[in-house]
């Protein structure tokens, strides 16, 4: 028979290491799919470029007004947040453009589990963002004098893993807002600003009014950026492992606030039909 | 067997006011029963906005019925529905649901995933529906690049990537150029030499007349209307139709046509500059001089006497001038 | 003139209605504002807190006219109505003109609110000694900004990958402009970039006139180089219009690109 592969109603039994590949290459799809940039070059301006100007701006402010403040605390600050670029717009746009291009509908028309399509999503962008962290390092270390000679590598990959994860979070909750509002852009540019404003980039948090602080302390970014200025200075694991335990934490609560708002809105709009929305 | 049971459904909408009061309730899909047997194409009729689109979605677990119920290969479509899509596929109309950025295989094996089929049984499949909709040498071309048929064919694709056994197609050869709407036909029946079961929902009833075996006709959510094609056409089998091509005709001449006594229907086309007026007939006894005399100062370019087709039965159940 | 105006009407009233507009207007300057105070000592904030809201109005001003004119121009790409506007009676040039003044005259209302923003919450004691010269050089500023915002723009309506170039016009322009500190202490290769923006005379005679004018010789000469510059804009951006309206007759690729 010429199409016995697509009339064979033979029960297909899937095995663990084909669900793991399923996972992992739907991480590459919908990143490939929704997100990757046109062109490298436009890659290379908005991750690479745009940042380092990020970094160069900050770094000059701090120089001519904090004395108190040595340029490595701009570098590293801004080098660890620019990795929200990925986290942040990336996985936040990610999540939304299902809703413009009007794949959803396609999507919750299938039986792959909701946990998986929605994790997926931030994989790459984890990667992405670590990347970008990476390469404001070596800028850094390159123009503008960080010095990484008492840093444990190991555990500073860990932690800027840690960090990027929690960041992540945020943007999953922001991209499953993005499916029900169309806000998407300002919602990332807020969240981007508002991590830059409150967890420690520029100065730190003791500056900041004691009300403020308790954003702060909510926000994702905060402890893991904390934690990583420690290890750039030579800390060791146990300075820090309360720290990077707490960011873990909160980006596992900022995931799960952004898994259930995902299934609210599917579950309401199979409800009320509201899925033309998407 | 019967694959399809569709029992009393509903559908209501609440429709908000700006300021999110004021509820209004909407019934999109009324009451509505059919059964499609395996194997069957069935086409669902109807024009824009009947309740075409709600039904499917309720049928593909997309939205969830108001009252009444529908099994799926006896699946319950609410209490199974994560077993029932796994035993079937669908389409909605039009370019969009595809990644674009995305080549026509990639979005193939990418929904082979989510449907959680193994790799090398996708990768087999794929090759085979790849030639099924003539896709095998554009399929590694992003999705940006197709037409909008070749989109169409991939959301076929995509729709016999589970080996479904209940394909849903929603308008497939919506705003597609009469050839690319010919070919999605040509594949569309190829899916029962396949032993699928196809609820296909359109706008055009020479469509239907071509591919379905089974109609229902849909009006305002509810099937006024159902049986073979050829059932269908004797709803207008004592009736004539009257096409007359002319130059600028005006509403009031238009209304004056439609009163007379053995006028049962009237519809008019708009074919580049002229327009067309079909007339359905009780009688045809002695009318033309009663038309003409309304007509006197209007070019007329053509009068053609025809037989009824389904389309004109289309017309007659849903009633008049739709364009 | 009239028709500049009445386009710069509408684009006004489109914008407030924007998200985005309302974030690089009122929220981007604000949070800067923010954080450059938060930056800085203590002891020292007092003196410059003037020179921040400086930089943060003229910020919101050259992101409202990027973001915006350069939003608009892509939008119209998307959407397929910029043929219809290069092919209509009404030149480009007054068109994007016209929107490109409108959003940099949104300025002021960043200006405005970052004003209000430290007077509020972080009590300085702000005063600006030469008003008038400020409000001249702060009008020279936006008209100025706007000029370099329609070569920007032209070149958005030439090729789609320009705008890849959107988001890195913003923090290299600040730096380079001294937006926020002043330029001496940036390497003294990046001097002459800085000399070609307009805004980098600029924003040094808004401080100026903020503290108090001392030297007028050398005041003027900074409101000299921004009228000079903006003139030498506006030449360039009247000869870019001009090859865009050649291309699009010749070849009517604009929405393609």
């Amino acid at each position: 028979m010429e199409y016995k592969n697509i009339f064979n109603n033979k029960e297909i039994k899937v095995s663990i290491i084909e669900r793991i590949a399923f996972f992992l290459r739907g991480a590459q799809y919908s990143y490939k799919a929704l997100f990757a940039w046109l062109v490298p070059q436009v890659y290379i301006l908005t991750k690479i470029v745009s940042p380092m100007f990020q970094i160069l701006f900050f770094t000059y402010l701090g120089r001519f007004y904090a004395r108190d403040l040595q340029s490595t605390y701009f570098v590293v600050g801004n080098a660890v947040q620019i990795s929200a670029l990925s986290s942040i717009y990336g996985i936040a746009m990610t999540i939304a453009s299902e809703r413009t291009e009007g794949t959803l509908i396609q999507l919750l028309g299938t039986p792959a589990s909701r946990i998986r399509i929605f994790i997926s999503r931030g994989l790459m962008h984890i990667l992405d963002g670590f990347f970008s962290i990476a390469i404001g390092f070596t800028f850094g270390f390159i123009f503008l004098g960080i010095n990484f000679e008492n840093t444990n590598f190991f555990l500073l990959i860990l932690t800027l893993f840690i960090t990027i994860f929690s960041t992540s979070g945020l943007g999953m909750v922001i991209g499953s807002m993005g499916l029900a509002m169309r806000e998407i852009n300002l919602l990332s540019n807020l969240a981007y600003s508002l991590l830059l404003v409150f967890c420690g980039i520029n100065y730190p948090l003791s500056r900041l009014p004691l009300i403020l602080r308790g954003i702060s302390y909510s926000l994702p970014l905060t402890r893991g950026v904390q934690a990583i200025r420690i290890i750039i200075g030579g800390g060791v694991f146990s300075d820090i492992s309360s720290l990077i335990l707490e960011e873990l934490c909160i980006g596992f609560l900022y995931l799960t606030i952004g898994f259930i708002f995902f299934r609210f809105l599917e579950i309401y709009s199979k409800k009320n039909g509201t899925l033309e929305m998407y | 067997m019967i694959a399809v049971d569709v029992d009393n459904l509903v559908r209501r909408y609440k429709k908000k006011n700006v300021f999110g009061k004021l509820k209004k309730e909407f019934t999109a899909v009324d009451n509505i029963s059919f059964q499609i047997e395996k194997g069957e194409l069935f086409g669902l009729l109807g024009p824009n906005g009947a309740g075409k689109t709600t039904t499917i979605k309720m049928l593909t677990t997309l939205l969830l019925p108001s009252e009444g119920s529908a099994n799926i290969m006896g699946y319950d479509i609410v209490k199974d529905s994560k077993k029932i899509r796994n035993i079937i596929n669908f389409t909605f109309g039009g370019d969009r649901g595809l990644y674009w950025r995305l080549t026509g295989r990639d979005n193939l094996r990418y929904f082979a995933d989510l449907y959680n089929i193994p790799r090398d049984i996708a990768d087999k499949r794929i090759n085979e529906i790849l030639k099924l909709i003539s896709m095998d040498k554009r399929a590694d071309e992003r999705v940006e690049n197709y037409s909008k048929g070749m989109k169409q064919r991939i959301h076929i694709g995509k729709a016999l990537i589970n080996d479904p056994k209940v394909i849903f197609l929603d308008e497939p050869t919506l705003g597609l150029d009469p050839v690319g709407a010919k070919d999605l036909r040509r594949i569309i029946r190829k899916l029962l030499e396949l032993e699928k079961t196809v609820l296909l929902t359109t706008h055009y009833m020479f469509e239907a007349d071509l591919l379905c075996k089974e109609i229902a006709v849909i009006k305002n959510g509810k099937i006024i209307a159902n049986g073979k094609p050829d059932d269908l056409k004797k709803l207008v089998d004592n009736e004539t139709v009257l096409e007359i091509e002319v130059f600028g005709i005006n509403q009031e001449r238009i209304n004056q046509i439609r009163k007379l006594d053995f006028v049962n229907n009237l519809m008019v086309k708009t074919v580049e500059q002229s327009q067309i007026i079909q007339l359905y007939l009780k009688e045809t006894e002695n009318i033309i001089n009663r038309i003409m005399d309304i007509l006197r100062d209007v070019e007329v370019k053509e009068i053609k006497n025809r037989k009824p087709t389904l389309e004109d039965a289309y017309i007659k159940l849903v009633g008049g001038n739709n364009e | 003139m009239n028709k500049l105006l009445s386009i710069a009407k509408v684009q006004l009233m489109m914008r407030v209605t924007s998200t985005m507009w309302i974030f690089v207007v009122i929220i981007q300057p604000i949070l800067f504002l923010i954080m450059t105070l938060f930056i800085m000592d203590i002891e020292i904030r007092e003196t410059y807190t003037m020179a921040a809201i400086l930089g943060a109005g003229m910020m919101g001003t050259w992101s409202s006219i990027l973001f915006s004119s350069g939003g608009d121009i892509d939008r119209e790409r998307r959407w397929g109505t910029l043929e219809m506007i290069v092919g209509c009676p009404t030149p480009l040039w007054y068109i994007i003109g016209g929107k490109s003044l409108a959003n940099g005259f949104a300025g002021i209302i960043s200006m405005t609110l970052s004003f209000l923003t430290a007077l509020i919450f972080f009590d300085g004691r702000l005063s600006i000694t030469n008003l008038f010269w400020f409000i001249i050089v702060l009008l020279l500023n936006i008209i100025s900004l706007s000029s370099l915002g329609m070569i920007i723009c032209t070149l958005f309506t030439i090729s789609r990958a320009a705008r890849g170039l959107m988001n890195l016009m913003e923090n290299p322009i600040f730096l380079l402009c001294g937006i926020m500190f002043p330029i001496t202490i940036l390497p003294l290769w990046t001097r002459p970039f800085s000399y070609v923006l307009s805004l980098t005379w600029g924003i040094e005679g808004l401080r100026m006139a903020v503290m108090g004018i001392v030297d007028y010789q050398r005041f003027l000469f900074h409101i000299l180089m921004i009228v000079l510059l903006t003139i030498v804009y506006l030449l360039i951006s009247a000869k870019l219009f001009l090859i865009v309206e050649k291309k699009a007759k010749k070849e009517a690729t604009l929405g393609v690109y």
